[in-house]
């Protein structure tokens, strides 16, 4: 083992131990749910459904603006009284940065493909709205590749793959509408990670117990 | 110095609980760090409790870069 990878392994160390209670997965969740329902919602034919979706944007923006304010207060909290505060440095390794911006070349060769076939009429939008699942569950696995790359863990390629896999599902089940293909997976996903990160919190706060430091217990007496 | 180096910054909990360090032994480690001037040391409350937050200096971390440069050059010697 060569020294630069033991320093990476203590790093991956170091992650596995933070992001062990759930808040990736419970954030990544709860953004999907919303964006997915604000993008796709048909549009409003009553005045209860324009409110509904005028609500969701309002939710969405303030889950933009204080979720961040929110967590951090949450952790100082919860998290860092039983596993300790330590603030991870931004991913900055020449191979991520061009990951980083192979993915981008691609989302965007990709649009400009889409929309070009979609103007010369190879495809339809409805086909395009079909495909949304497979397309995303292959975009997906570029965050379990992020999150793999972070932690050294093999699992998250697990997510990746069942992402895709449940995509392809989606695309090529006949017999459901598009409309219900795309509310399955996009809700379906998005609850099941926003669970996952409920259910690994709840397992974090039972195996970590408060620690008192010395300095908080000279502080109280 | 490792724990430290792969992170932007950290508190003594963690440190404690990655390392297998006590306490008074972490402390007098960094105290003599800070002493060198390789680590800064920042105290501030959170929930009214005092929290002793480390991070590591530019010339803490070219230090400790050096020391890995030496180690390794040692361990190549040792592979002859």
């Amino acid at each position: 083992m060569t020294e630069e990878t033991s320093l990476e392994t203590v790093e991956q160390d170091s992650v596995r131990e933070l992001t062990q209670d759930g808040f990736i997965e419970f954030n990544f969740g709860v953004l999907l749910l919303l964006f997915f329902n604000i993008i796709y919602r048909p549009s409003a034919s009553t005045i209860f459904e324009a409110w509904f979706n005028l609500s969701l944007v309002i939710l969405c923006l303030f889950y933009i603006i204080f979720a961040f304010s929110f967590y951090k207060g949450f952790k100082k909290k919860y998290v860092y009284p039983r596993i300790g505060y330590a603030k991870l440095r931004a991913v900055h390794s020449s191979k991520a940065i061009l990951g980083a911006i192979t993915i981008f070349i691609l989302a965007v060769a990709e649009e400009i493909i889409l929309i070009y076939i979609i103007s010369i009429d190879v495809v339809t939008i409805d086909w395009v709205y079909r495909w949304i699942p497979a397309f995303f569950g292959l975009a997906a696995c570029t965050f379990s590749f992020l999150l793999k790359y972070r932690t050294g863990q093999n699992r998250y390629y697990l997510l990746g793959v069942l992402m895709t896999i449940t995509g392809f599902a989606a695309v090529l089940a006949d017999f459901i509408s598009t409309d219900m293909a795309l509310t399955m997976y996009f809700d379906g996903w998005s609850i099941a990670i926003l669970v996952l990160g409920a259910i690994k919190f709840v397992l974090f706060i039972r195996k970590y117990p408060i620690t008192n430091t010395p300095e908080a217990a000279d502080c109280e007496q | 110095m490792t724990q430290l180096y792969v992170v932007e910054e950290a508190d003594f909990l963690f440190l404690m609980r990655k390392t297998g360090l006590t306490w008074g032994n972490l402390s007098s480690h960094m105290s003599k760090l800070e002493e060198a001037g390789y680590i800064e040391v920042r105290k501030e409350f959170q929930e009214k409790k005092p929290h002793t937050i480390l991070k590591m200096t530019p010339s803490g971390r070219t230090a400790f870069q050096k020391y890995r440069a030496m180690l390794n050059k040692v361990f190549e010697g040792l592979q002859e």
